[in-house]
This record gives structure tokens, C-alpha cells and sequence, in this order.
């Protein structure tokens, strides 16, 4: 059953909130710094970090703050000031991969949970006319295919980690995952699958922006970046292209919280969760986990039981 | 190809042509018997720019207002290989020895629906290959061979600042041909036929040539000289929607002063890290030497590499001069604003406004040179 998003319509009330929260938590040192979105140069939320009580002021709260902000703390891992953040029900998967990967320490954490209902796609926004989109962004009614894939899927309104929740929780429908995407892939044969393949991939440019914005691409050096063993050639011939990719999908196999921001910052518009589906709906089938991109404590690729019934087949 | 980097007013017409929109696909197929030739076109749904190959997924697509990446492959391809090796052992003396190949040379290329300011880029790219104390024989094999034909913006989107660089929508700078769409520049513009105007011996040559002749580049009619000259002119006065918002850029003084700024810091915040900027611009050349080696023979290729990537000034030992985000993304703006500057009197940018519209997180060189202005030092 899929989930029918909404805009919440109180993200003023929110925003004003999470200002306020902000602006206290850096006056009073609890945090040195607060991650948040401002407003971008084209009105859209780019990630921001406030520093001052001051610059709290500038932190913004509606429709497009879309994208994630966990990975930024991966650039903070050195000293032990305590860092805010602000996440959403899916922004918190996000920061609970990098917790549950043992990336970033807990204890340095304030987390400030905004329980939402739906983000717009801001690419999808930008394509609107003016009067359109104005429209949209102020009152609605809002066509579906506006908000963000992960969206039309979520079953986590509210945030899996906070400290402090700006706004009462909402109600939890929870549905098992569908994976309409892969069914494509599935009935290719090999020939046709790496056919298509190879030509997604001769498209991308290596710009490693689907990476750094994945948070569970989260390695102290990712094996992409080595030069010894050189993983991955530096030439961007169909080969390497590949590899790339396969690379990283099987990296983040098991431990992908479905969020599509590899393919929201995709400047060549590769539709890479496709595979990231593929893995995620094996999962289930293989191992019986309904909601696979949830971070857990105990994962299917991420542990080992002595009672493996697999264990047979290898001695 | 201008050796000079002085900006030269245009130049006058050496041919003048007319194509009809219906009739570009025949020209280019025309222009292919000859050379190879890279166009704008709509690959998996995104404007590219590309070679042209037949078979391969893509259809021309002259009026996209930019494709994500830039021409600049198509004379600094992503990968280059420089040299062929193979292990051998010298007949005379018994010892090892190494046999080098070197590549092939550069085929004759058209870049066709080259956009202004791109073209222009390449004038920049000139500049750091070709002048100086060091040639690159590399490039400059491709540039020498490379005719560049380039369609002047009917619409300039909200992205474009070119003319904060002095550059235009119209701009001739080293475009051998410039494709003026016949009903002059507007939103929906979507020309019937282009005039097609030769700037330079190459580009008359690529207009009259019997290739382009057959292929429906013909005369304009007589009468239509004043409509000509006012097309030209509307294009070159267009204006460009996020130039209004930044105005002319000449921020190089005051850079100097900011390289300890704190606002680094504050740009760094914002900064994935990733090259999207780098890669699709048209002006970011820097690249790395790698080889490519297995079982006595290998390739030494050079590939695209980004200032934004951690690794990039790694050296062997390990010890990274720029080891924080701050130093990468300070770089990137430092050098397009005001290295560059001081070492070739220009700034490296032509407002295509590619890092604005791709850019996942919205930091880009508009914003940044107009956020220096404000800044105390």
C-alpha cells in the first residue's frame, strides 16, 4: 500500500521553532554548532550551519528542505564539541545509519526531530511556472508526483532519533515495501541487463556526488578514492564505469536507507536506485526482513550466526 | 584560434549563410563524412554534449539552453591515453628496455551547437595549454584540427550570467561559424531557419564547402542584409537574468585580502565535496596522469581530476596540502577569481551557469562572487 503525502501546514509554527530551539542550544553551549538548511540563492533550502544564536535566525523549515544532513557531520569528526542537528522522519534513518555504522558518536549528538508528513522534489518544483509554483508552495492542493520518490513510500513520519520534538508525532501506517522499479531489471535476461547497464553507466561523469551524499557511504577512506590497491582505474572507460557503480552498490547493499538522494543529486540523472532496489528486495526475500532499509542492530548482511542453515553448504 | 588573449571586438563576416532548421540533421550528416563531430543532444532524457555516433542513444537538441556537460571533451577528453608501452629488451645490449607508442594523431573535429560563452571558454583553455613556456602537444594537435560552430541564445535561462564576464548571447569569441536562429532571440524561440556567419578562414571554409553546399547551407536572399545585421545585434544585446542580480564581476582585488577569511569556512560547511562543479564546467582543466598496466604493456592516460577531491594534492608520502574541505573549496574559487587572474588578466569563468543548475547543494561562483564584495578584509 503506498503512502499518500501530504504538506504539512504548520511548517511556519515549525520553522519559528526550530529557530528558537537553535538559537538555544548555541547560546547556551549545549552545541557549537547546529546543522539546518537556509534559504539557497534560488529560494530552494541549501544545508547550512548556524554558529551563532544569530545565524540560527537564518535557519528555514517548509516544503523543499529535502535534502539530508547527517553526512555533513562525517566533516566533524575531529574535536569533541557537540554538534545540533535538525532531521525528519527520513533525514533520521540518515543520521541513524552513520550511528548505527559507528561513524559518528551519539553522546556529541543533539538531535532535533520534526515529525513530517511530505517534502516537495525541488528539482520537480523548479520545472513549475512561477505562478504555479508559488501556488504550491503556499497553500496547495499538491499533485502527488511533486513530492520526493522516498515520499510516496515512508512509513517513518517521525524521527527514530531526537532529542527534542517540535511538533506532537504523527500517526504510524506502516506497508510493506513495494519495488516497482526492479521488476524491469528482473525480466531482462543477463545479455539485456548488462547492455542496459553499460549504457547507464557510459552516461555518468564520476562526479562521485551519489557518494558523498549517501550516508552509508560512510568509510574512514572510501576504497574508491585508494591508489593502493587501486580498486577502481582513474580511466572512465564502460569497464571502470561499471565497476564503479557495482562497486558501490554492493557497499551499500544492506545498509541503503532508500532515501534517493544518490539520484536526487545526480546531474546526468542516472536512475541508480534501481539496483539499490534490487538488493533491498532480495533482502527480504532472502532473509525475510520486511523493511530492509530500516537501520537495525542486527542486519542480514551485517552479522553472523553460528546456526547459518548456509553454513552447511560451505563445512 | 587566437594566440592573443587580448578580447578582440568581433570580427567582420568572411561568408554568410542560411540553413533551415529541417535540413541541420543532412548538414551534420554531411559534416561527419569528413570529421568527427560533437553536438548537443538528448541522451537518457538530460541535454548532453557528445560525438555523434551513429547507432548510440541520442537526438540533436540545438535549442537546450545548456547541456549538463560542456564542450571541453571534446578537445580535453575525460580520459586521454598520452603513450603506448610495452616491455621489451634492447637486441644490442640484452637489457630491458621499453617500447613507447604514441597515440595516434587527433582527427579533424566539428564542434557544432557550441554555445557562446563555451566557445569562449575555449579561448581560456588556449590560454593555460597553449601559450606560457610549455605547449601541450596533446591539445594542441586537437585544437588545431577543430572547427568550432556555435548557436547564438534565444533565451538565456535564469541560470546564465555571462555577461558579468562581458561576454554576450551573441557572442563571436572563438567561434570559427555562429548559428543566429533566423526569427531572432525570445522565449519560445524556435527558428525555422539560422543564419550562418563565418568568422575565420576555417569557418568560411566549413560554409562553402561543397559538403555543407549540398547540404542545404546556401545563400541568404539577397534582401535580407539589414534583417541579418539587426539579428545579430539583438542577440549580442540580450541580456542574461542572473547577470542582472550579480552585475559585472571584478572581484580579484578584493580577494586578495580573503585567503584567511573565515567565510571559507562557511562555504566548506555547505560543500559535499563531490566534482560536479569541476566536471561540468567549461573551464576546470586540471587533470592527473595514471597508467594503465598489466602484464609487460600498458597505456599513460591522462584523466579529469577535481580540486574538490580529497585526494587530489595527496603526494607520495602521504602529506596533503589541502587537507580540509576549506582549503579544496577555497581553491576552486580562489583560482576561476583571482589566480587565474593575476596570471593570464582573466577570470576563469564564463557564466554558463552549469555549477548553478548542478551543483546538489546550491553552492556556486555567481553566489560566491557576490557574496566576496560584502566581506571585510
Amino acid at each position: 500500500m503506498p503512502n499518500n503525502p501530504t504538506l504539512d501546514k504548520n511548517m511556519t509554527e515549525t520553522e519559528t521553532a526550530l529557530r528558537r530551539e537553535a538559537a538555544r542550544l548555541l547560546s547556551q553551549g549545549e552545541v557549537a554548532v547546529f546543522l539546518g538548511h537556509e534559504e539557497g540563492w534560488d529560494g530552494v533550502p541549501v544545508p547550512f550551519a548556524a554558529s551563532t544564536a544569530a545565524e540560527a535566525g537564518r535557519l528555514v523549515w517548509n516544503p523543499l528542505s529535502a535534502p539530508h544532513l547527517a553526512k555533513y557531520l562525517l566533516d566533524r569528526l575531529e574535536g569533541d564539541e557537540k554538534v545540533g542537528i535538525v532531521v525528519n522522519g527520513c533525514g533520521s534513518l540518515a543520521l541513524d545509519r552513520i550511528l548505527k555504522d559507528r561513524r559518528f558518536p551519539r553522546e556529541r549528538l543533539h538531535v532535533v526531530g520534526i515529525p513530517c508528513s511530505g517534502m516537495l522534489d525541488p528539482a520537480r518544483v523548479a520545472a513549475l511556472s512561477d505562478e504555479e509554483r508559488e501556488r504550491v508552495l503556499k497553500d496547495g492542493p499538491v499533485d502527488p508526483g511533486l513530492f520526493l520518490d522516498r515520499c510516496s513510500w515512508c512509513d517513518v513520519p517521525n524521527p527514530v532519533v531526537s532529542d527534542t520534538l517540535l511538533s506532537e508525532p504523527l500517526p504510524v501506517v506502516r506497508h510493506r515495501p513495494e519495488y516497482p522499479r526492479v521488476a524491469e531489471l528482473e525480466a531482462m535476461d543477463r545479455e539485456e541487463r548488462a547492455e542496459y547497464l553499460r549504457g547507464l553507466y557510459e552516461r555518468c561523469i564520476r562526479c562521485f556526488a551519489c557518494r558523498n551524499v549517501c550516508p552509508a557511504c560512510n568509510c574512514r577512506e572510501c576504497c574508491l578514492d585508494q591508489w593502493e590497491p587501486l580498486w577502481l582505474g582513474r580511466a572512465t572507460s564502460p569497464a571502470e564505469q561499471q565497476m564503479f557503480h557495482f562497486i558501490r552498490a554492493f557497499d551499500v547493499a544492506g545498509r541503503c536507507i532508500r532515501c534517493g538522494e544518490c539520484e536526487r543529486v545526480c546531474s546526468v540523472g542516472l536512475p541508480l536506485m534501481e539496483l539499490n532496489d534490487k538488493f533491498l528486495k532480495d533482502i527480504t526475500e532472502l532473509f525475510g526482513v520486511e523493511r530492509p532499509h530500516i537501520p537495525a542492530d542486527v542486519e542480514p548482511l551485517g552479522c553472523f550466526e553460528p546456526g547459518d542453515p548456509d553454513l552447511e553448504d560451505h563445512g | 584560434m587566437s594566440t592573443s588573449l587580448a578580447s578582440g571586438a568581433p570580427t567582420a563576416p568572411k561568408a554568410v549563410r542560411l540553413v533551415r532548421a529541417a535540413d541541420l540533421g543532412r548538414w551534420l550528416d554531411a559534416l561527419s563524412a569528413g570529421s568527427r563531430v560533437w553536438a548537443p543532444q538528448s541522451v537518457g532524457g538530460r541535454p548532453r554534449y557528445r560525438e555523434l555516433t551513429p547507432g548510440r542513444e541520442g537526438r540533436l537538441d540545438l535549442e537546450a539552453v545548456r547541456t549538463v556537460d560542456s564542450p571541453k571533451a571534446a578537445l580535453l577528453p575525460q580520459t586521454e591515453p598520452l603513450l603506448a608501452y610495452r616491455r621489451a629488451k634492447d637486441p644490442g645490449t640484452g637489457r630491458p628496455s621499453l617500447d613507447l607508442t604514441p597515440v595516434p594523431p587527433a582527427e579533424p573535429v566539428v564542434l557544432f551547437g557550441v554555445r557562446p560563452c563555451d566557445a569562449a571558454a575555449v579561448e581560456l583553455l588556449d590560454g593555460v595549454f597553449l601559450t606560457g613556456d610549455f605547449v601541450d602537444e596533446h591539445y594542441k594537435a586537437r585544437r588545431e584540427k577543430s572547427v568550432i560552430v556555435t548557436v547564438a541564445c534565444s533565451a538565456p535561462d535564469r541560470a546564465c550570467f555571462c555577461t558579468s564576464f562581458g561576454l554576450s548571447p551573441g557572442s563571436t569569441r572563438e567561434a570559427d561559424v555562429v548559428l543566429y536562429g533566423r526569427s531572432g532571440p525570445g522565449p519560445k524561440a524556435e527558428p525555422d531557419a539560422y543564419y550562418c556567419v563565418a568568422y575565420s578562414d576555417r569557418g568560411e571554409a566549413l560554409l562553402t564547402s561543397e559538403a555543407s553546399r549540398s547540404a542545404g547551407v546556401v545563400e541568404p536572399p539577397a534582401d535580407e542584409g539589414q534583417k541579418l545585421e539587426d539579428t545579430v545585434a539583438a542577440f549580442r544585446n540580450l541580456p542574461t537574468p542572473l547577470a542582472e542580480r550579480v552585475g559585472r564581476v571584478d572581484v580579484v582585488d578584493k580577494l586578495d585580502g580573503l585567503f584567511e577569511s573565515p567565510y571559507w569556512e562557511k562555504v566548506a560547511a555547505r560543500c559535499l565535496g563531490c566534482g560536479t562543479c569541476t566536471f561540468v564546467c567549461p573551464t576546470c582543466f586540471c587533470f592527473g596522469v595514471a597508467d594503465c598496466a598489466a602484464g609487460g604493456r600498458g597505456v599513460r592516460f591522462r584523466y579529469w581530476d577535481s580540486c574538490k577531491f580529497p585526494h587530489f594534492l595527496r603526494m607520495a608520502g602521504g602529506h596533503d596540502p589541502r587537507p580540509h574541505k576549506k582549503h579544496r573549496t577555497r581553491q576552486r574559487f580562489m583560482h576561476k577569481l583571482n589566480y587565474h587572474y593575476h596570471r593570464y588578466g582573466r577570470y576563469l569563468c564564463v557564466g554558463c551557469g552549469r555549477c548553478v543548475e548542478s551543483c546538489p547543494v546550491g553552492l556556486h561562483l555567481p553566489q560566491v562572487a557576490d557574496e566576496v564584495r560584502g566581506l571585510e578584509g
